[in-house]
C-alpha cells in the first residue's frame, strides 16, 4: 500500500491524497499477485468459451474485470492486436490471453473507482 | 569569456536545443514511447476545453508530454533543486544562531515578558532558559558562526547563505510542514516540487521529474501530502522511492514477456485508456497514460541511475554512505545522481529532529548530536561534489526544518524533563540555501540577543518559496494555475523574493 500512497495508520488521516504514479503502474503490471489474477481470468474465460473467437473472449474478460461494462470496438481491436503478438511469441492460447488480461487489469477503467 | 557569458551561452544552447526538440518530427517520434498514438492524442485534445481559463491551462500542460522540458518566464539561474527537509525542526540555537547572551541566562526563569500572550506546544508555566549546548566558532572567510556539531559543513560555509530570521505561524509539525512545502497549512495544495515540475517539466523523460526520498525511520508528520500534487494533475506528484533495498519495486517483466511484448501491452493499455478519455474527458486518464509510458521507460533507466553502489569508493567515503541501509547519506548521494541525470526536483525528508528532551534520541544533548553527525558529512559532500561536477551553479540546495526551537528548556506538563530539550518555536529559526545563483558566505536576518524573535531581515515560508521559484525563472506572483474559478499561486497572496542572498 506504500506505493499507492496509503496511510500507515499511525495517525489519523483527514483525506487520502489523489495519487497516480509510475510506481503504481509497475506494481499492477509486474507484481506476481496481479499476474496470477490475470492468468486466472484468462483460464476462466477460455474454459467458459473456448469455441468463441478472441474478440468475444476479450469482451467477456473486460466485462468481468469492470463489473459489467461494455467495451468499444476500437478497444477490442487494440487488445486483439496484443493477443496476436503475444500468441506469435508464446505459442499458447492461455498464456497469450493472460498477457491480454494483464493489460485489462491495468486499464484506467478497472483501476479507478468512479 | 566571463562566467556570466558562459552561463548565457549555455542557456541559449539549451533554449535552442529545446526548440529543436519540439520542431523535429523525427526526434519527437523517436523519443515518444507512444509515437503516432501521442500525435493522435494531441489531435484529440485540441478539440476540447474551450473556456478561457482552460486555454491558459492547455498552453502550460502538454498532456501527451506533461514532463517535457519547458522554458521558464525568464532565464533562471537554477535548473534543478535539492531540498533537504529536516523533519521535526532542528534547533537553530545549537547550529547557526550563536547567542552568548543566552548562555549567561542559562538555568534562570524565563522572564514573563517572553511568555505573556504566547502559546507553546508543550511548555507550561514558567520554563528555565537554556543556553547553547555546544561551542561556536567563526568559520571560513565570511566568518559566519557555526557550531562544533557541523565540522564538515563549517569548511564550506563560504558556499552558503544563511537565513537566520525565518518565521512561521504554525507550531505543530504537520501544518508547519504543509505550509513550508505547499504554501498552505491545510491539506489540498500542490507541493513545491509539483509546482516546479508543472512549470518546468523535466530534463530526463526516462525518470520522474520529482523524486522523494525519506530517512530517519518515519515519513514526515504531514504524510504524503507534503509531496502531493494537490489540484495540479497527479502526474506532477512526487514519486517516493524506497530508501532501503530496491528503490523501485517490480521493475522486471514476468517470465516470457520480452521488451517487445511489454511495449505492445503498454500500447494496448494506453490505446484503450485513450478511448476512455475520448468518452469521459477526465484529464487524470491522460496522467495514467503518461505514467504507464514513464513506467516502461523506468524499467530500463532505474537500475542504472538509482543504484548508488556503482559509485566509486572515494565518493562513497566522501558521503559516508551505508550500502543497503536506510540512511540520509545514501539519499543525498542518490539525489546528486538524479540531478546529474536531469531530474528537476529532489526532495529529501529526514525525520528525528524533534528534540523535546522526552527521551535520549530526542534530546539536544544526545540524539540531536547524532542527527548532526548523520547529515554533516553527506551535505558537505553534496555541495563539494556538485561543485566539482560544475553542477552547483545551476542546482539550488535548500536546507531547513518546518520551524525552530525555543531558547527556553522544555518543561512538559510543568515538570523537569529527563533530558535537555527545546519546544517548538515559530518566531525565529535558521534555514540556508546554496548554489543555483545564491550568494556564498552570506547571512541575512538577525534575531534578538537570546534568539527569541526576529528583529531584522524577517522572512517567511512564502519568501523561501518565492525565492526558489525566482531562481528557477518564475515570478511567483504570475506563476498560477486556474482552479475552481480563480487563479492559484504557490505563495497565495504573500511572498517576497529574498534578493539579499541572490548573487
Amino acid at each position: 500500500m506504500v506505493t499507492f500512497d496509503g496511510v500507515s495508520r499511525e495517525v489519523c488521516s483527514a483525506r487520502r491524497i489523489r495519487t497516480n504514479s509510475p510506481l503504481q503502474a509497475l506494481v499492477t503490471l509486474n507484481d506476481s499477485v496481479y499476474l496470477e489474477a490475470a492468468h486466472q481470468l484468462a483460464v476462466n474465460i477460455i474454459k467458459q468459451d473456448d469455441k468463441k473467437d478472441i474478440p468475444d473472449q476479450i469482451t467477456k474478460a473486460y466485462k468481468k474485470a469492470t463489473g459489467g461494462k461494455s467495451i468499444n470496438e476500437k478497444s477490442v481491436a487494440a487488445l486483439n492486436k496484443l493477443y496476436d503478438k503475444a500468441f506469435i511469441k508464446l505459442k499458447n492460447k492461455t498464456e497469450a490471453m493472460s498477457v491480454v488480461c494483464n493489460a485489462i487489469l491495468n486499464l484506467d477503467e478497472v483501476i479507478t473507482k468512479d | 569569456m566571463t562566467q556570466k557569458e558562459l552561463h548565457n551561452q549555455r542557456l541559449l544552447k539549451e533554449a535552442n536545443g529545446r526548440a529543436a526538440h519540439f520542431n523535429s518530427r523525427r526526434h519527437f517520434l523517436k523519443e515518444s514511447a507512444m509515437g503516432f498514438g501521442a500525435l493522435a492524442l494531441n489531435y484529440l485534445l485540441s478539440g476540447c476545453n474551450n473556456s478561457s481559463s482552460n486555454k491558459l491551462l492547455n498552453s502550460l500542460i502538454d498532456y501527451a508530454h506533461p514532463l517535457a522540458p519547458k522554458i521558464p518566464m525568464f532565464p533562471g539561474k537554477a535548473k534543478s533543486v535539492i531540498y533537504l527537509h529536516m523533519a521535526g525542526a532542528p534547533s537553530q540555537l545549537e547550529l547557526f544562531d550563536y547567542k552568548p547572551e543566552l548562555m549567561k541566562l542559562d538555568g534562570q526563569d524565563c522572564p514573563q515578558s517572553l511568555l505573556e500572550g504566547k502559546r507553546f506546544a508543550f511548555i507550561r508555566g514558567v520554563p528555565k532558559m537554556l543556553g547553547p549546548q555546544v561551542n561556536f566558532q567563526q568559520r571560513g572567510e565570511s566568518g559566519l558562526w557555526v557550531s562544533d556539531h557541523l565540522p564538515h559543513l563549517s569548511s564550506i560555509i563560504d558556499e552558503i547563505s544563511l537565513l537566520k530570521a525565518v518565521t512561521t505561524d504554525q507550531f505543530n509539525h504537520a501544518p508547519a510542514q504543509l505550509l513550508m512545502q505547499t504554501g498552505g497549512a491545510r491539506l489540498g495544495r500542490p507541493s513545491l516540487g509539483s509546482w516546479v515540475t508543472y512549470g518546468l517539466g523535466s530534463e530526463n523523460q526516462n525518470l520522474p521529474g520529482f523524486v522523494v526520498l525519506t530517512s530517519g525511520g518515519r515519513n514526515p508528520d504531514a504524510g504524503k501530502s507534503v509531496w502531493g500534487s494537490g489540484f495540479l494533475p497527479s502526474v506532477y506528484q512526487g514519486v517516493q522511492c524506497r530508501s532501503k533495498g530496491d528503490p523501485v519495486l517490480f521493475l522486471n517483466d514476468p517470465k516470457g514477456m520480452d521488451r517487445d511484448l511489454r511495449k505492445a501491452s503498454i500500447d494496448a493499455i494506453n490505446e484503450v485508456n485513450k478511448q476512455q478519455y475520448d468518452e469521459f474527458k477526465d484529464p487524470e486518464t491522460l496522467s495514467r497514460i503518461s505514467q504507464y509510458e514513464m513506467a516502461y521507460r523506468m524499467q530500463i533507466s532505474v537500475p542504472e541511475v538509482m543504484d548508488i553502489s556503482n559509485e566509486p569508493e572515494y565518493i562513497q567515503e566522501m558521503y559516508g554512505t551505508k550500502p543497503g541501509k536506510e540512511c540520509f547519506a545514501n539519499n543525498v548521494l542518490l539525489a546528486r545522481k538524479l540531478v546529474e541525470k536531469g531530474v528537476r526536483f529532489v526532495q529529501l525528508f529526514d525525520w528525528g529532529w524533534d528534540s523535546h528532551g522526552t527521551e535520549a534520541d530526542l534530546a539536544i544533548d544526545y540524539g540531536f548530536i547524532n542527527k548532526c553527525k548523520e547529515i554533516d558529512k553527506p551535505i558537505t559532500a553534496l555541495i563539494l561534489d556538485l561543485k566539482q561536477r560544475g553542477l552547483l551553479e545551476d542546482t539550488l540546495v535548500v536546507w531547513g526544518g518546518e520551524f525552530g526551537r525555543t531558547p527556553m528548556q522544555e518543561n512538559r506538563e510543568g515538570k523537569q524533563m529527563p533530558f535537555k530539550g527545546r519546544d517548538h518555536h515559530t518566531e525565529a529559526f535558521t534555514m540556508w540555501m546554496a548554489g543555483g545563483g545564491i550568494k556564498g558566505g552570506t547571512s541575512y536576518g538577525e534575531t534578538d540577543e537570546i534568539g527569541y524573535s526576529a528583529i531584522s531581515g524577517k522572512t517567511t515560508p512564502f519568501d523561501i518559496q518565492a525565492t526558489i521559484l525566482n531562481q528557477l525563472g518564475f515570478d511567483h506572483e504570475k506563476f498560477i494555475y486556474p482552479f475552481q474559478g480563480r487563479p492559484f499561486r504557490l505563495t497565495d497572496v504573500s511572498g517576497r523574493v529574498i534578493n539579499e542572498i541572490i548573487a
